[in-house]
Formats: structure tokens, C-alpha cells, sequence
């Protein structure tokens, strides 16, 4: 840890939104798309994204989730923009931004989720976009543009979109499972086959879905009960991880807390792999890709960010990892074209209004830690 | 330049001691700086003399975990004792050249990274791994056996990976020692238990002390092997440390777990040492 | 310490091989009751491996042990009633010396009372009383062999087996614990089976000795039988000195008339039932039963030349080259004795009565590899 480092906290204190409300039910999905983004909008731009050069550098490093992209992605930018493209990955938001945080550097871009964006904006660790070197921002269907963790797409722009919920192998499972409640419930029957996401939002968030508070609450009573619900469940759990792909294929494990595009690679393997949208309601997230704070490659990254939002690149990555795109235009590029009514990847309509975006403030995140910390202990 | 009393030049030691400052000492300052400060905002560390962090560590989650972890240590030190103990016997009976084709075997598996030898086991002890199909195979049980993401697993693993580390100073103390002493106790009427107890392990003590020392304090800190085949059943005070760090980022409270680790190690070393200090004086001494 | 019982100790055919080496081979001796027992031989000759069959620790191939009329050959060593005394002392370094002395009777079973009373009773016969609480590190050699005595001892053994345990002894404490130990045996009575390669040791110490070399048992006997009618070249060397002659028996009636190899002298030698006209010999002659002869009166007389005189305080040692031999005469040293006159490279005539000149019948196939070429190297250099 270097000093400049340390001194570099003091300097930037969080700054607190106004518009982190809690319990924004279906903040994107209903309100947002109002403002109007893009690269014709006339905005001042950030510090850094003034010093963007036009010319692109000849490499771009990328610290993304492990199998995040469709493999014929980034030989696709390569060719095209002459950019070689080298990819380090990590396992969860929290990996990443403690390894941002500890310095990790050379890295030009990140995929944060929507509430670790704006922890990274608060940390100082992500450089402020220049539009007018992104015009598919233009492309971005306006449900997914401004989004409340980042509004005018200042820092990020979207990159795929998923929910929170559960799959089960109905081989091994003989109940149809539908809640959060019938997750909880069947884990004394079904002991040891479960895994959950080695990661503290997803899972504190629910078993307040379950409860039926909001995936956001901050009320200690709430995070409490939660809390006893997860250290009663917690001996039933095999494994907590997020790639659990492998275990639930072989069946070593009949059920996961896990994000849809996860289940629906294991239904490649697995056919009898079901993915519920429990009714209760759940998160739902974008992934999104942001340039780092310092990062040694901004044109070629702006020139990533820009290529991430054709319709062509998002319908060839949503083919390949089951999440949703996030560009107007995609579905003509999905293989197959069944995918675009495959409900796990595109929740209907009266499923979505059912579902929250995750929302981070330093209260939130801390009541989630310590909880998490006691899920884990139990 | 000045000269120590063997006639040696003092700066002879000055690559460790920075070698120490940097890569110890100053390391060691960070944690104990982060574990007196507060996490602020999100993630960002206020310093100071605080000392919430450490009242948080009496929370009885937390020191459940680490009385967790000394149950895990204590066992897998115990195991390592119970298995190394009759091999380091074994080897230091053999003659030379099985000796050295013996201890070959000891220390191949170190040549290899240990989060690959961790993750065999994963292979092994899974339910339909190795283990459970030998045992299937043979009969032993009719269903599959399950110790994968067990602490038994975490057990398996730890002693497997610090094995060797007992072995060696037990095989260097049963090797030091004089045969002809376990002859002498059996001439003067004890027999093999009676001899083990009252000659072989008082001489082989230090050895014994040594080997625990070795085994027990990397296992309190252990994180790869119960991070890999403990699954969800096994949070140990390094996995606390890792959780801190990486998911909780709070790392004021990190530092202080660390902190509360450091302590163990050093009550365990000081234990030792004063053990071995005694014998010393006895005139037994010597750490080997 | 008073006598609780010696026993004797019969070894019956007992062979013993580690690998292809054969350590013992069939060695068959009885120990009698209170007797002082010396095994001697070089390094390497079988004695220890003898001496730890008996103790327990090594199991014979073949053979029996018996022991006070019972077999013992495969009883555990912490069963048998005999105690060692190890070469090195073997004394538990993490126990004082009384600790020490005491710890053969922690699980004897005894009382108390009796326990503390052979305890001290063990200290007062080897005189450590006043050192009952220092450590084995904290002992000079002779007392750490004093403890290894007392240690034994205090079990009462039937049969106590010392293992050279005089050896890493200095020469002059040697010499006094010689003293102590032959009359700490004749005390306590016990009988004692005592391994040594110092042919004097096993002379002044023992009722009876049995010299081995290369695993087999060549000669049992009182020291003086040993010394004075060894029965094989090797004895008669390793046991003292002699010279060597090697000849052809020419008649056996009686007295043994030995043709001379390289002089063709006849010598007339003591009687040897075992030797026929014809047998090659070798005719051995001890340094100091030589002697000068003024005139060629008596039978054995031989003539050479001196090559040299060594003055070795209490006697003079004189090289006489004889035919091809060099012979080793031995005098006291008086100032009356002829040879003080001669000069080095004087023809000189020495004698011995024919009683001292022994027939040994070869036995080179008893010695092995390593014996025969000690032999020609004593034989080269005159002893």
C-alpha cells in the first residue's frame, strides 16, 4: 500500500446521492430512460475525458468476470480496431474493487455491477467517460440508460442485464420450486445440495425478499431476521461460490442461488435445469463496463465501451452467457432467435415490476457485511 | 567497520535486517496502523487510535472462529503428530539409501504449487471421487460417502500440506538420538511402551515441540486448503482475515483479526520457547 | 551389595548373520556361576553381537540360550534377568544419576522401602551418594561409568554383560577402574560376561576368557592356559607376542621335532597329540621365553645377527635376524644380563627350552581375509 494511495482516500469522502432512496422498486424499469443520454447531449465532460487522445493505443487489459463474453468478441475488436486485447478476471464485485483498491494497476477496463459502480465512483477508482467517443450510446434501450447508481452513464455504461434468483435440477428436485420461501424451506430436505453466491448482497437481499422487505432495507430489525433466517439455512449449504456450473452439472448440488445466465449454462449440460424468478421478487442488475480510474489505455477503452453497445456485439454475448442485452436492435442478432422469449433472460412484463435494483450506501453495504459475515460463521 | 567478537564485519547482516525492516517490520506497522483506525463511508479508512475494531473481535461470532480455528489447528497438529511421528521413526531407522529415496518422497509433493495438490483432493474426497468409490468398491458402505467441503476435509488437506513440516524435525530429533538408549531402557526391564514414553519422547521433545510449532501456526492462519475443500461448513480465522478484506472490505477490521492471529502465534511461540528454555537449562537444550 | 544369586550362562551353537555377513558362527561357551567371563577378540570378531544375543537385543539364527537352566534365546530383553553395561554408558541424559540408578526398579514391582534401600544400597557400592543429583553431563567419564554400573547392578542380575566399558576410558583410570571393577565382582558376586579387544584387560580381570575372531570362538580358557598354550597362531598372537616359525613336523613321538622351513634347522618343540610327521607347522615361541646362549650346548639354539635393541624401561626388546625370520627376544632389564654387551650387528646365539616352543597346526582357514593380513603384517615387522 502506498502512501499516495492512503492520502487518496482522505481526499475524495463519499459523496451521498440524493437519489439513493431505498426501496426504488423498479427504478429503471419504470422511471428511467427519461433522460435522454447520449453523445448529442451537451454536458460538461469530466476531467479526464478531455485528455482521451483520438488515436488508439495498440493494447487494452480488461479485468472482467471469468467467462463473460462471447469467445468471438475480442478477437472481433482486435481485428477491427487493430487493438490487442489481453483479459484478467475475478470472481466477484468485492474481489475486484478490493484489488482496485490495494492498487492493483494497468488495467483499463472493469464490469462493476450497478451498486459496486457506485461504490467505485465514491472510491475514485473510475474515470469519467467522454461521449463523444461512445456515440452507440445512442443504441442503449432508454430502460438502461442513466440508471440511478450513475446517472447520464457518467462513469459506466451498461453491458448486460440479469436477475437474482434460483435454479434447481428437477431431476434431483421433485417439488416445483417457485419463491424465495420454497428455496428456504425445502433446504432441510434437499441438506447439502445447496450452493449461494460467495458474495454478501445477493444473499442477505434474499432472504429480505423472502421475509417481504425490500431487497435495499437498512433497518436493523429487518437485516436481523434476515440474518437468523440465512444462519438457520446456513448448515444445508455445500458450497458458497459463484461458478457453480460444474456442481450443479454433475448433480453433486440439486440447487443454487445464482444468477440467471449461470443456469442457463448449466441447462446446456443439465436440460432439466430450471431457473425461477422467485415471486417474491428479486434484484435485478446490470453489469456494466467502466474505464478505470488512471487507466494506461483510454482510447482504445473508449473505443471498447463504444463496440460493447452494437447491437451485433450484444447479441452475439447474450447467445453465448444467457443474460439480456441492453442496446435496442440485439434480437435480430440472437442464435438461436428463441432466446429473446426465454423468460430467464427477458422477465416479462409483471415479473419485472416485481424486481429492485441494488442500491449501495455505506450503511447498506456495512449491514450486509456484518450479516454476511455471520451467515458465514454459522 | 566495526567487528563482532567471532571477527565477522557487522554489515554482513544488513541484507537480512532490511531485508526484515521492508518486508516484515513495515508490514506489520501498516496492519497495526489499519487496525487501530475506522472504516468511513464506504471503504475508505480513517486513521487514529481507535479501538472499536478490537471490542468488535469479543463479539463471540468472532471468537467462535477462532476457537474454531484452534480446533482445527490443534487436531490437524495432533494428526500430523500421530502420523508423522511412527514415519519420521520409520526413516530415521533405515539406512542411508532408503533413507534418502524415502525422504525423496517426503518432499516431491512440495514441488508441486500447493493450491494444485489442494485441489486433487477436491478429486478424491468428492462423492463420486476416489475415496468413495474405493470404499464402494470394496464394500466398506453401500451409498457414496461425502467428506468433500467437510471439516474433515479440511482436516485431510491440512495435514496432508503440512505433514512434512512435522516430519522433518522429528526425524532430525529420532536421528540425533542415541540408540542405544531405547537398548538400555529395555535391558533395565521397560518394555516398548513404557521405553516410548520414558526415554524416547523426553529426548525427542524439542523435536516434537518443533514439529507442532511448525504445523499448528501455519494452520491457524491456513485460508487456501479450507477455502477449497471446506465449502460452506468451514470459516476459519484466515478465511475471516480473506472476507474482511476482499468481500467485506473493512479492512481496519481485518487488520485487527489479523491482529488477534498475531497474538496466538506469539502466546503459542513464547510457550515454546519457555518449554524448550527449561530444558536448556536442564542442559537438554537445543530447538533440534 | 551381597550375592543374590549368580547364574551361569550356556550358549549353545549360536550363529547369527546380518545380511551376508555372518557376525556369529556357531558359538557354543558356558559362563559358570560368579565367574568373571572375558569375550575378547579384535574389532569385528563377534564379541558384542555375542554379548547382545545374550542381552536381548539381537536374536540368533540358530543356537540356544540358556541362562540359570532356562532358555532365554528369544525372551525379550526387559524379561531377562541380565543387565548391561553399555560401551558408551547409554545413561538417560534427562534423568539425574539417581534418576538414573532408579529407573530399572520404577516397575519392578518391589515396595517402597526396598526400592529406596537397593537405590542407596547402588550408590554406596559405586560411591555416588554425594552426586545423586547432577545430570550424566555433569559426570567425568569414570563416574558416568560408575553410574552405568550402579544402574545394572541395582536390578540384580543373574548375569551382568559389560561391553567394553573401560574403553573410552583415559589410560591411567582405566587402570584403576580395572582394580575397582574385579573386586566390586568379587563382592557382589554376580557373575560377569566382559567384551574387550585389550588382551591385557581380559588377562588381568578374568577367571576365564574366550577369544573369537571372525565370528567363531577359536580358544576357552583360564589366562594362562590362553596365554601359555594357545592353541592357534592367531591366539598366540593376539594374546601377547610370538614369534613364528614355520616348518614340517619330522617326528610326533612325544616331543614334536619341527623341520625349519628356511634354516632347515630341526626344532625340538612341546607335544601336540594332534600333529603327525609330515603336517605343516608353525612353531611359536613367546619374546621373553628367549634367551642368549654363551655355547651351543642346548638343543634350541639358533644363530643370527642383531638389528636392533629397543630399552622399553622395565625390559629390552632385541631384533635377531635369523634365515629369513626376524626374531623378537624380550629380556628384564638387568645390567647382568649377556645381551646388554652386544652391539648392533653382532652374530649373536639365543635359545629356548623346548617346552616353550608351541606346535600350532596352521589355521589359516579359522582366521579370516582381514585376520591372515594382520598376521603378515606382525610378521613383517618382527613382533
Amino acid at each position: 500500500m502506498d502512501k499516495k494511495t492512503l492520502e487518496g482516500w482522505e481526499r475524495h469522502p463519499v459523496t451521498r446521492r440524493g437519489f439513493l432512496t431505498a426501496g426504488a422498486a423498479a427504478a429503471f424499469l419504470a422511471a428511467c430512460g427519461k433522460t435522454d443520454v447520449g453523445p448529442q447531449t451537451s454536458r460538461p465532460t469530466g476531467a479526464a475525458s478531455g485528455s482521451v487522445p483520438d488515436e488508439l493505443e495498440a493494447t487494452l487489459s480488461v479485468y472482467n468476470w471469468a467467462d463473460y463474453v462471447n469467445p468471438k468478441t475480442y478477437p472481433a475488436f482486435e481485428k477491427e480496431y487493430g487493438v490487442k486485447l489481453t483479459e484478467d478476471n475475478y470472481p466477484s464485485n468485492e474481489d475486484a474493487l478490493a484489488k482496485l483498491k490495494a492498487g492493483a494497476s494497468g488495467y483499463d477496463i472493469v464490469a462493476p455491477t450497478g451498486y459496486m459502480v457506485e461504490i467505485m465512483i465514491a472510491e475514485g477508482l473510475l474515470m469519467e467517460l467522454d461521449h463523444s467517443k461512445i456515440p452507440n450510446l445512442s443504441n442503449l434501450d432508454p430502460q438502461f440508460a442513466s440508471l440511478p447508481f450513475d446517472p447520464g452513464n457518467r462513469y459506466s455504461v451498461p453491458k448486460d442485464f440479469g436477475t437474482t434468483g434460483f435454479g434447481y435440477r428437477s431431476k434431483f428436485v421433485s417439488e416445483e420450486m417457485a419463491s424465495w420461501e420454497d428455496f428456504f424451506s425445502l433446504a432441510s430436505k434437499y441438506s447439502g445440495r445447496y450452493t449461494v453466491l460467495d458474495s454478501p448482497p445477493e444473499v442477505v437481499g434474499a432472504a429480505l425478499k423472502m421475509l417481504g422487505y425490500s431487497y435495499n432495507s437498512v433497518d436493523p430489525k429487518e437485516i436481523s431476521e434476515a440474518t437468523d433466517v440465512l444462519v438457520k439455512f446456513k448448515p444445508h449449504v455445500r458450497k458458497l461460490t459463484s461458478s457453480m456450473r460444474e456442481i450443479m452439472i454433475s448433480g453433486e448440488a440439486y440447487i443454487c442461488l445464482t444468477w440467471n445466465g449461470e443456469v442457463g449454462y448449466v441447462a446446456l449440460d443439465a436440460p432439466d435445469a430450471v431457473y425461477v424468478i422467485p415471486a417474491e421478487g428479486t434484484e435485478v442488475w446490470t453489469d456494466n463496463y467502466s474505464i478505470v480510474a488512471g487507466a494506461p489505455h483510454p482510447a482504445a477503452a473508449h473505443a471498447f465501451l463504444n463496440y460493447s453497445l452494437e447491437p451485433e456485439t450484444q447479441g452475439r454475448d447474450t447467445s453465448y452467457h444467457y443474460y439480456g442485452g441492453v442496446v435496442e436492435g440485439e434480437e435480430e442478432f440472437l442464435d438461436p432467435k428463441s432466446i429473446a422469449k426465454n423468460p430467464s433472460v427477458y422477465p416479462p412484463e409483471d415479473v419485472k415490476a416485481k424486481l429492485e435494483i441494488a442500491q449501495a450506501t455505506p450503511e447498506w453495504t456495512r449491514m450486509r457485511n456484518e450479516a454476511w459475515t455471520k451467515f458465514k460463521a454459522a | 567497520m566495526g567487528r563482532s567478537a567471532v571477527g565477522e564485519p557487522r554489515w554482513l547482516i544488513a541484507p537480512a535486517l532490511i531485508w526484515i525492516l521492508v518486508f516484515f517490520v513495515a508490514p506489520l506497522m501498516f496492519m497495526v496502523a489499519f487496525s487501530l483506525g475506522v472504516n468511513e463511508g464506504f471503504f475508505t479508512v480513517k486513521f487514529g487510535v481507535h479501538l472499536d475494531q478490537f471490542k468488535r473481535l469479543f463479539d463471540p461470532i468472532y471468537l467462535n472462529i477462532y476457537k474454531d480455528t484452534l480446533v482445527m489447528a490443534g487436531t490437524g497438529t495432533l494428526l500430523c503428530l500421530l502420523i508423522g511421528f511412527p514415519f519420521a521413526y520409520f526413516l530415521a531407522t533405515r539406512t542411508s539409501r532408503h533413507r534418502n529415496l524415502l525422504f525423496l518422497l517426503v518432499i516431491v509433493p512440495f514441488w508441486t504449487s500447493l493450491l494444485i495438490r489442494t485441489y486433487s483432493w477436491v478429486l478424491i474426497l468428492g462423492e463420486q471421487g476416489l475415496l468413495s468409490d474405493l470404499l464402494q468398491g470394496i464394500g466398506v458402505t453401500q451409498k457414496p460417502i461425502d467428506i468433500l467441503y467437510t471439516n474433515q476435509a479440511v482436516l485431510v488437506g491440512v495435514v496432508y500440506d503440512y505433514l512434512p513440516l512435522m516430519v522433518f524435525p522429528l526425524f532430525v530429533a529420532i536421528d540425533r538420538m542415541d540408540r542405544s538408549l531405547i537398548e538400555a531402557s529395555r535391558d533395565l526391564g521397560s518394555g516398548h511402551w513404557r521405553t516410548f514414553r520414558q526415554v524416547t519422547v523426553p529426548l525427542v521433545l524439542p523435536g516434537i515441540l518443533t514439529g507442532c510449532l511448525l504445523t499448528f501456526i501455519p494452520m491457524m492462519g491456513e485460508y487456501v486448503v479450507p477455502t477449497i475443500l471446506g465449502g460452506a461448513k468451514s470459516f476459519l480465522v484466515g478465511s475471516l482475515v480473506a472476507n474482511e478484506i476482499l468481500t467485506a472490505i473493512d479492512w481496519p477490521f481485518g487488520a485487527a483479526v489479523s491482529m488477534g492471529l498475531i497474538l496466538v502465534m506469539l502466546v503459542t511461540i513464547f510457550l515454546y520457547l519457555r518449554i524448550l528454555g527449561r530444558r536448556a537449562r536442564e542442559g537438554l537444550g537445543s530447538i533440534f | 551389595m551381597t550375592l543374590k544369586g549368580s547364574a551361569s550362562l550356556e550358549l549353545e551353537g549360536i550363529s547369527k548373520s546380518f545380511g551376508s555377513v555372518r557376525a556369529v558362527d556357531h558359538v557354543s561357551l558356558t559362563v559358570r556361576p560368579g565367574e568373571f567371563y572375558a569375550l575378547l577378540g579384535p574389532s569385528g570378531c563377534g564379541k558384542t553381537t555375542t554379548l547382545r544375543l545374550v542381552a536381548g537385543f539381537e536374536q540368533p539364527d540358530e543356537g540356544r540360550i540358556v541362562l540359570a537352566d532356562e532358555e532365554i534365546t528369544r525372551m525379550a530383553p526387559n524379561k531377562r534377568r541380565v543387565n548391561t553395561v553399555f560401551q558408551h554408558y547409554a545413561l538417560f541424559p534427562h534423568l539425574t544419576v539417581e534418576g538414573n540408578v532408579a529407573y530399572g526398579l520404577r516397575h519392578d514391582g518391589l515396595d517402597k522401602t526396598t526400592k529406596a534401600e537397593r537405590l542407596e544400597e547402588a550408590l554406596a557400592t559405586v560411591r555416588l551418594k554425594e552426586l545423586r543429583e547432577r545430570y550424566p553431563r555433569e559426570l567425568s567419564g569414570g563416574q558416568q561409568q560408575r553410574v552405568a554400573l550402579a544402574r545394572a547392578l541395582v536390578k540384580q542380575p543373574q548375569v551382568l554383560l559389560l561391553d567394553e566399558p573401560l574403553a573410552a576410558l583415559d589410560l591411567k583410570l582405566r587402570k584403576a577402574m580395572q582394580v575397582q571393577l574385579k573386586s566390586l565382582q568379587e563382592s557382589v558376586g554376580i557373575t560377569f560376561v566382559y567384551v574387550t579387544h585389550d588382551q591385557e584387560e581380559a588377562l588381568t580381570l578374568s577367571d576365564r576368557i574366550a577369544v573369537m575372531s571372525d565370528g567363531k570362538l577359536l580358544q576357552e580358557g583360564t589366562p594362562d592356559e590362553i596365554y601359555e598354550r594357545p592353541r592357534s597362531r592367531f591366539v598366540a598372537d593376539f594374546i601377547g607376542q610370538s614369534n613364528f616359525l614355520g616348518g614340517s613336523v619330522e617326528s610326533a613321538n612325544g616331543r614334536v621335532a619341527v623341520k625349519e622351513t628356511s634354516t632347515g634347522a630341526t626344532l625340538l618343540c612341546a607335544p601336540n597329540p594332534d600333529v603327525k610327521p609330515g603336517d605343516p607347522v608353525t612353531v611359536a615361541i613367546r619374546p621373553e621365553k628367549i634367551y642368549p646362549v654363551g655355547d651351543q650346548t642346548s638343543s634350541n639354539v639358533v644363530q643370527g645377527r642383531l638389528m636392533s635393541t629397543s630399552y622399553l624401561g622395565s625390559f629390552v626388546q632385541y631384533r635377531i635376524q635369523v634365515g629369513q625370520h626376524d626374531l623378537v627376544m624380550q629380556r628384564q632389564s638387568d645390567v647382568d644380563d649377556p645381551a646388554r654387551s652386544w652391539a648392533v650387528g653382532d652374530s649373536v646365539s639365543v635359545g629356548w627350552n623346548e617346552d616353550s616352543a608351541l606346535v600350532l597346526t596352521d589355521d589359516h582357514e579359522v582366521a579370516g581375509e582381514e585376520d591372515r593380513r594382520l598376521l603378515e603384517v606382525t610378521e613383517h615387522s618382527g613382533l
